[in-house]
């Protein structure tokens, strides 16, 4: 409570973060995670309620840790992992919405670029456009891991944006990008992840989110307990990739 | 029939392949595919459409940077029914570890051009290759040998960007083109899969650059690469 997000976030011991993180949003999903896919799961980090576990899978070292919600949260999350924890391989695991008609509750999205409507990169580009791109290597991983466990996927683009509850009109006009543009959903992290993790580089990101809630199929809403717990096919791939990178040579699936 | 395409609907393939120069895509149409019709000779921006191993596909000069690849690509999106964009063209590495010789997947596209930002209200636009296509490359060129890398490429309009496309090369990416973006642009506008396939002429600070052998071979490859894609 006395320490500054600058100054430290986590109070986990130095060492007892793994180089692969997944990276939820939501704490309790990563404790989900923990109990329910790792072998010994130990709680690393309690600070800031933002729970972090420690554990085996298959074999494999890997953390996961609830970040919170939106840009700083990612950005100073990646951060401290990256500098204080020598992270190498972040991987997102999150829900988004969907406005998109090709896209139903429950697809798991393998997200290759983003939007960016923040200020993140201007001062090193300004008015330029800086795509948030994910790292191939993971994505390549991601991509053969569904296709090994039969977990069906599409690999696309999101819209990270900054405000969960715009007017309406605001809403009208990002309708727009995508049902015109083959964006497949709105999430809120993805963008910093990928500009945090192109600034270190040695550090690759990935993100992957399944859609919880979509704005055409409203009968499609997935209940509270449903989105915490049944997205388990975009938890198995981001575990898979995890695996591979903990192999020496990197991703072998 | 368009502002600058004089074909008619129909007389131009899905599959188009597009690059900058006319006198390339005519070079690809006359040494590569049957029968092939010059579709278009509005502004020398020469277009073909013939058989490749019994397949329809058009080949398509767009010319330079992303006014002019925009104006192609916008037009055929709209009159044309297109179903996929490949795009090729020679290039200079942005990073040390991508080789004259290699040949780079473009996974997303950073630009210096204003046009997605005042398309899109301000914000960044993901300028992104079609998954599937890109995947499918990859693949192909592991299987023939062929030093292959995916990443974000930099879309310049000049070479007066040249200061920042080097400083995007320090945030990952891989080489240095002028068309990418828009073109991943007008092809996610249209929903035609789209991949931009580069071939490295010489090094980040354009020095190791191939001979002219060299380059020839490595654009036949890029071409075979085109062919194999559609």
């Amino acid at each position: 409570m006395t320490k500054t997000v600058l100054e430290q976030l986590l109070s986990a011991a130095p060492g007892s973060i793994a180089p692969t993180v997944i990276l939820p949003g939501d704490p309790l999903r990563a404790q989900f995670i923990a109990e329910n896919f790792l072998k010994d799961p130990r709680l690393v980090n309690e600070a800031r309620g933002m729970l972090c576990y420690t554990g085996l899978y298959e074999g494999a070292a890997v953390s996961v840790l609830g970040t919170g919600m939106g840009t700083s949260s990612m950005t100073a999350s990646a951060v401290e992992l990256i500098e204080r924890y020598g992270a190498k391989n972040l991987i997102r695991v999150g829900t988004c919405g969907s406005w998109n008609p090709q896209v139903h509750v429950r697809d798991v999205i393998l997200v290759e670029a983003t939007t960016l409507e923040g200020n993140a990169t201007y001062d090193d580009f300004g008015l330029y456009d800086f795509v948030p791109t994910a790292d191939h290597s993971l994505l390549k991983c991601a991509s053969d891991a569904a296709t090994a466990c039969g977990i069906p996927y599409r690999a696309g683009v999101v819209t990270t944006g900054d405000c969960l509850h715009p007017e309406a009109e605001m809403a009208q006009r990002n309708g727009y990008l995508w049902q015109n543009h083959g964006i497949l959903g709105v999430e809120m992290e993805g963008a910093y992840l990928y500009a945090t993790a192109s600034r270190y580089e040695d550090v690759r990101a990935l993100a992957i989110v399944t859609c919880s809630d979509h704005a055409l199929y409203r009968e499609e809403d997935a209940s509270f307990e449903e989105r915490q717990k049944s997205f388990c096919d975009m938890m198995r791939i981001a575990l898979e990739v995890a695996k591979a990178q903990d192999k020496k040579g990197g991703c072998k699936a | 029939m368009s502002m600058s395409l004089e074909a008619r609907a129909g007389d131009i393939a899905p599959a188009v392949i597009l690059t900058q120069d006319p006198l390339d895509a005519k070079y690809i149409a006359e040494t590569r595919l049957e029968n092939p019709v010059c579709h278009n000779k509005v502004r020398n921006m020469l277009g073909y459409t013939g058989l490749y191993r019994g397949k329809r596909v058009s080949v398509q000069g767009v010319g330079i940077g992303p006014v002019s690849a925009g104006i192609y690509t916008q037009e055929l999106g709209e009159d044309y029914a297109p179903e996929r964009f490949i795009k090729i063209e020679m290039a200079q590495s942005l990073r040390p570890e991508v080789r004259p010789g290699d040949i780079v997947l473009a996974l997303s596209a950073h630009t210096t051009s204003r046009m997605n930002r005042l398309r899109f209200g301000g914000r960044v636009f993901p300028a992104a290759a079609d998954y599937g296509l890109l995947d499918s490359a990859y693949e192909l060129c592991k299987k023939q040998g062929w030093p292959v890398q995916a990443g974000p490429v930099v879309s310049a309009e000049s070479r007066f960007d040249l200061e920042t496309a080097k400083k995007l090369g320090h945030r990952g990416a891989l080489a240095l083109d002028m068309e990418t973006s828009v073109v991943y642009t007008s092809a996610a506008r249209f929903g035609v899969k789209a991949l931009s396939a580069l071939g490295i002429v010489s090094g980040a600070e354009n020095e190791n650059g191939l001979d002219e052998e060299g380059r020839k071979a490595l654009y036949e490859r890029l071409i075979d690469l085109a062919l194999a894609l559609l």
